[in-house]
């Protein structure tokens, strides 16, 4: 019978007619069900806000009332590093696969590297080198060769990670190189006397001298072993995609939560770039992990310091606030396989940590300090997505109720203004993002600066969405158990982003 | 390195020294072009604050305030002190503010060893240039009332005269004056730098003070 009066339902004439309670009692049924659903999808709505908020909070947090911890803005000159009473050595290393495209980023950080060591060769050729490690040989070739060119006496070299190198646990992917360096150095290359750190840098990275000089007035003078700063993403700006560069300017804020979580000494986040590491800390460590169920870690970092703080506790991590410099994806596919990788990497993290007998001996405590709210931390990256959607309809339907002239508000007030600020503190993490990424791309004009500035903000609902969806799906393929993982590092110039492309059809 | 182009001077002379060919098509495009494209950015931005700030906000005090427009300009005003408070972080943490002096405690909190500290030096005779004077140095407490500081130049060799110096210690910020008493000049990986024996005076700045208040 139903089935039979439901195009009654939707013919408004059809109504006029009714001459029986059944299409009212229909009416009333579908309305009553549609009713129903709106009020759970609105009750879910409400609860993933609500957990995102909080994460949110917690950025906003560092950002409103320690920001002066973040950076440290007053320029030192050559002169103020001259006046420490000791220099370490920094070791700055470049670690790639070789892809396509890569020589020509890596070539951009060395340029920076050279021209601090210009501003006075004596002082920084003498404590600085590059060591650039690659997969590729021809590479390797390539890159050395214009190595011995440099203008200046600076100590730099690129190696080969030979094709047959095996870790002894087996370690693949980045994780390998990173141990190549590792045991190389253990058997004294490059070996320098006294206190020693190593920079590490992703292709891509570009570290301004006036940071470099920063991050060794800040070296000189740390006791800390591990200790990172924050990335911003204005190089090769204007030639990626409009999505990807709205994409990013959601990750500058999150550097805030880093600072928080460095300096309080719980690794439950570790970029691999913009990672300083005290040289004699990381030969101890090393980077050989092995693999996780045959297969191979893809967020080393992570890892690295999960293990940094079992072994040492939360005393060797710190915040240096020196800027390092990079490039957003060039297109939504990279950008997605990032993402996607991140989060399926700490995901595997997490994993190997339950499986650590050092783990199993911290009280039980500590051991939800460091694992709950990483999982806290995923799970608000996978549920953006889901809210994203939801919330759409919903402001659509404010401002329908707005232009109606509608008077009571559709919720409780306290939850109307919980709402409101979250989505206030959603939106200005854009902003942050966004000015942090433009206050260094130094290519564009001021107008150029405000354009792309409005366009990150009118794609930031999109580009909020198409983020996260990236981590709803990787979250999803672990608890189906599809956890195969591949490292295909984010191509660093348009024409390889391309061809990865490509060859990915 | 010229291969790859590693002269920096070359680049620099452009003033864009990560600029490429395509950052600057924009450049190229007719200027009615380009402000049509601003315009319909600026619509879409401020549709998407619309959408996801003000309606809300609007809908949420509409119960308080009836009046349409008074409705619509108290919540533009909150959105705009909300966005004040943001971009005043930002303005703080952004690179234009590098040159500005340090006042923050907290600030160099952050990035001060564990025995010796960063300070500040100020000469108090007038007519001297602070770029004259490089004013950061490192010091450590060498007696009570004693500091013995390093400055990175060799010009505080001949100054005899008071200093202002703000100490940037792990727990707070200290400003004093203080007595140079001598001055070593010692060389550096082949540059001459200053190491300053100074003894502070801060009680007599102190009473300066209080004399000055007591005059007002």
């Amino acid at each position: 019978m139903l089935g039979t009066r439901l195009d009654l339902i939707h013919s408004s004439v059809a109504f006029d007619s009714f001459d029986s309670t059944e299409g009212c009692v229909i009416v009333l049924l579908v309305s009553g069900v549609g009713l129903a659903l709106v009020r759970l999808l609105g009750y879910l709505l409400i609860a993933l806000i609500t957990i995102i908020g909080v994460r949110m909070l917690y950025y906003y947090v560092s950002y409103f009332f320690h920001w002066p911890r973040y950076r440290h803005l007053p320029e030192v000159t050559s002169d103020d590093v001259m006046a420490l009473f000791t220099i370490p050595y920094v070791k700055i290393q470049i670690t790639t696969r070789g892809s396509p495209g890569s020589s020509e980023v890596i070539e951009r950080g060395i340029r920076n590297v050279v021209a601090l060591a210009r501003e006075a060769p004596e002082l920084y050729c003498a404590q600085l080198s590059i060591e650039i490690v690659t997969e590729s040989a021809e590479q390797e070739r390539i890159l050395q060769g214009d190595l011995t060119r440099l203008p200046l006496p600076l100590d730099a070299v690129a190696v080969a990670v030979p094709p047959s190198y095996e870790t002894p646990r087996g370690t693949q992917l980045k994780a390998r190189a990173l141990h190549y360096m590792t045991e190389l150095r253990r058997n004294g290359f490059n070996a320098k006397p006294g206190k020693t750190f190593i920079v590490h840098y992703d292709e891509e990275s570009v570290m301004e001298p006036g940071e470099l000089r920063k991050l060794i007035r800040y070296l000189a003078t740390t006791d800390k072993q591990i200790v990172e700063g924050p990335i911003y993403y204005p190089l090769e700006y204007t030639d990626t995609s409009a999505i990807c560069r709205a994409m990013e300017a959601n990750r500058p804020l999150t550097c805030f939560e880093c600072r928080q979580v460095m300096e309080s000494g719980t690794p439950l986040h570790l970029h691999g770039s913009n990672l300083v590491i005290d040289e004699q800390l990381e030969n101890e460590l090393g980077w050989d992990f092995g693999v996780l169920d045959g297969q191979p870690f893809v967020a080393e970092d992570y890892v690295f310091g999960v293990l940094a703080y079992l072994r040492k506790g939360p005393e060797v991590f710190g915040w240096h606030g020196s800027v390092m410099l990079e490039q957003p994806p060039f297109s939504f596919r990279s950008a997605f396989r990032q993402r996607y990788r991140w989060i399926l990497g700490v995901l595997q993290g997490l994993q190997m940590l339950h499986r650590l007998p050092r783990y199993q001996r911290l009280p039980r405590r500590e051991q939800r300090r460091l694992t709950w709210p990483v999982r806290y931390r995923i799970l608000t990256f996978a549920l953006g997505f889901p809210t994203g959607v939801l919330a759409l309809p919903y402001l659509l339907y404010q401002a329908g109720a707005l232009l109606s002239g509608q008077t009571y508000p559709p919720l409780p007030l306290p939850v109307m203004l919980w709402l409101v600020l979250v989505g206030f503190l959603w939106f200005n993490s854009v902003v942050v993002g966004v000015w942090y990424n433009l206050s260094f791309a130094q290519q564009l004009s001021p107008l150029d600066r405000w354009r792309e500035g409005l366009r990150t903000v009118a794609l930031a609902p999109v580009a909020g969405i198409m983020e996260t969806v990236a981590g709803f799906w990787a979250v999803y393929n672990w608890l189906r158990g599809n956890r195969v993982v591949n490292w295909r590092p984010t191509p660093k110039t348009r024409h390889a982003d391309r061809a990865m492309h490509w060859t990915a059809r | 390195m010229t291969q790859f182009g590693f002269d920096l001077d070359v680049e620099r002379r452009k003033g864009k020294p990560f600029a490429r060919p395509s950052d600057l098509d924009s450049e190229r495009r007719k200027p009615y072009v380009r402000l049509a494209g601003f315009a319909l950015l600026a619509l879409a931005a401020v549709a998407t604050v619309t959408l996801y700030l003000l309606i809300p906000l609007m809908v949420t005090l509409r119960a308080e305030l009836s009046n349409g427009i008074v409705l619509f300009l108290v919540a533009l005003a909150l959105l705009a002190l909300g966005e004040g408070m943001v971009v005043r972080v930002l303005i703080h943490t952004s690179p234009q503010r590098a040159a500005a002096p340090a006042q923050s405690r907290e600030r160099r909190q952050a990035f001060s060893g564990p025995a010796a500290f960063d300070v500040e030096l100020r000469p108090l005779n007038v007519g001297i240039g602070r770029r004259e004077f490089p004013a950061l140095g490192r010091a450590i407490a060498a007696g009570p009332d004693e500091l013995v500081v390093r400055v990175g130049s060799g010009r505080w060799r001949n100054y005899r005269g008071q200093v202002d110096i703000t100490a940037y210690l792990a727990s707070a910020t200290v400003t004093a004056r203080a007595q140079i008493q001598r001055a070593e000049e010692i060389a550096v990986r082949g540059r001459m730098q200053c190491v300053l024996h100074l003894r502070l005076i801060a009680e007599e700045r102190e009473a300066e003070d209080s004399a000055q208040r007591s005059r007002y």
